[in-house]
């Protein structure tokens, strides 16, 4: 399964909540085979910038660029919502077995049903074979995410947004979660996780963001190379 | 009455039944092409108005979610008599000739069993979880396909809305005696009929019919528990 990369950038994103101001002036450029993990404070807006991205929640003022310009945000989003794939922190499968959960994903570029021989690869790929024929509420939090990325990897998206993707997993599970997030970034998908605990994810991550006051920063501790968007225009200039 | 004439009753009854009497079989098969049509117009409407109130934000909407609680408890008879100052001769829809017909009949059932099903669906979307519509979207499910697999996520709880609409017009008798007329192989069905016969002294067709609705609910509640047994476990 091979990907073509991808470059995306969600610029001037503005969100509030009533009175309160979640996200300001956040820009973000995804690429593919680039992985950004944008960490923050409990409630401090990575979820909703997730969302946002992924075509879950409107921004109430925003505009995304493919390469092929600047659009506005409602356009922006019908293109890239194809393309873009959000986990849940706790991620929600259908009732049934896991095999009928893989059976309900469509390919991302033509929207088909995908082949069984697929579903069986994925399976094998997040070891998940000996679990095909089990009811989704017999499984466990490990095995949940697992399945996840299995339903990511046959969807193929171009940008995969995880939310907390291992909260609440021993150790062994989480090993096992980045050795997958790791192998699709491998394969050219540009991912964007947000946590609240970046320790865990060193070994994939190529760029360390952070939300504070409603706006997306560097990291403090991340090499120089690394500017934000929203100064790179002020850095060319 | 003696227990004796009781007994004899329903004795009279369960011959009535099982030797297959025209008369009452034709008085069971007019309800329960009146109730199944009614049912059959009204499901899905009432499951995308259901889902809709679950799932979208609009104006009106929490107005509308009143205004169907408030319908469920509105009694047949009020509904009857809306429908009947409506396809009466004289009202705005009497020029449709509807009046003392299995389609007014239908009508009035439809507005019955509506509001039931409506709630209840709503409450069966709104006990899955946002992410399932969510995950949905984000796995390529077009609306209509998203729509399906949330109606099977929440297919027992809908199924409950079902077999209490089916439930609440079976056995009504306001809207279908105002609407229809009680008229034998026509109109006559399960209720009008046990409130007819028992009003002459005719106990033992009442009884008889009285039995079948019975069964009947005694075979929905069934099935219902079945069916929420199942979703409970899954």
């Amino acid at each position: 399964m091979s990907y073509k990369p991808t470059n995306i950038q969600y610029s001037n994103i503005h969100k509030r909540w009533k009175r309160h101001i979640v996200l300001k002036e956040v820009d973000i450029h995804v690429q593919g085979g680039h992985c950004i993990l944008i960490s923050g404070k409990n409630g401090s807006g990575k979820s909703t910038l997730l969302r946002i991205m992924a075509g879950l929640v409107k921004p109430d003022q925003g505009t995304i660029e493919l390469g092929l310009g600047t659009l506005p945000w409602k356009q922006g989003v019908k293109i890239t919502q194809q393309q873009v794939m959000y986990l849940h922190q706790t991620p929600y499968l259908f009732s049934g077995t896991v095999e009928k959960n893989l059976r309900y994903v469509q390919a991302a570029h033509n929207n088909l049903p995908i082949e069984m021989e697929d579903i069986n690869k994925a399976m094998a790929w997040a070891n998940i074979r000996h679990l095909s024929h089990k009811p989704v509420h017999q499984l466990s939090g490990g095995e949940r995410q697992r399945v996840a990325l299995a339903r990511a990897r046959l969807r193929s998206p171009k940008v995969l947004l995880l939310d907390e993707p291992t909260a609440n997993l021993d150790k062994d599970s989480r090993a096992r979660v980045m050795e997958l997030l790791s192998s699709l970034r491998k394969q050219g998908v540009a991912i964007v996780i947000a946590s609240h605990d970046p320790i865990h994810f060193s070994s994939v991550i190529d760029q360390r963001l952070r939300l504070i006051h409603a706006r997306l920063e560097p990291e403090p501790s991340q090499p120089d190379n690394i500017i934000p968007l929203h100064e790179r225009g002020a850095s060319h200039s | 009455m003696t227990d004796s004439s009781l007994l004899s009753s329903l004795l009279d009854a369960l011959q009535l039944l099982l030797l297959g009497d025209g008369k009452l079989w034709s008085i069971i098969l007019v309800s329960f092409k009146v109730s199944s049509l009614a049912m059959l117009v009204a499901a899905l409407p009432a499951v995308i108005c259901g889902f809709l109130l679950a799932y979208m934000r609009f104006p009106g909407r929490r107005l509308l979610i009143s205004l169907f609680n408030t319908l469920l408890a509105v009694p047949a008879v009020v509904v009857g008599l809306t429908f009947y100052i409506l396809l009466s001769r004289h009202g705005p829809l009497g020029d449709w000739k509807l009046l003392f017909t299995q389609t007014a009949m239908v009508l009035g059932q439809i507005a019955l069993c509506f509001p039931i099903m409506v709630a209840m669906s709503h409450a069966a979307f709104q006990a899955i979880d946002l992410r399932a519509w969510e995950t949905a979207r984000t796995i390529g499910a077009g609306t209509v396909q998203a729509f399906m697999m949330i109606v099977s996520e929440a297919r027992y709880a809908i199924l409950g809305a079902f077999v209490a609409g089916f439930g609440r017009i079976i056995a009504e008798v306001g809207a279908s005696m105002m609407l229809g007329g009680n008229i034998l192989h026509y109109t006559r069905n399960i209720p009008t009929a046990i409130a007819l016969e028992t009003s002459k002294g005719e106990l033992s067709q009442g009884i008889a019919l009285g039995i079948v609705l019975v069964t009947l609910s005694f075979l929905l509640v069934s099935v219902l528990h079945y069916f929420q047994g199942r979703g409970q476990i899954q």
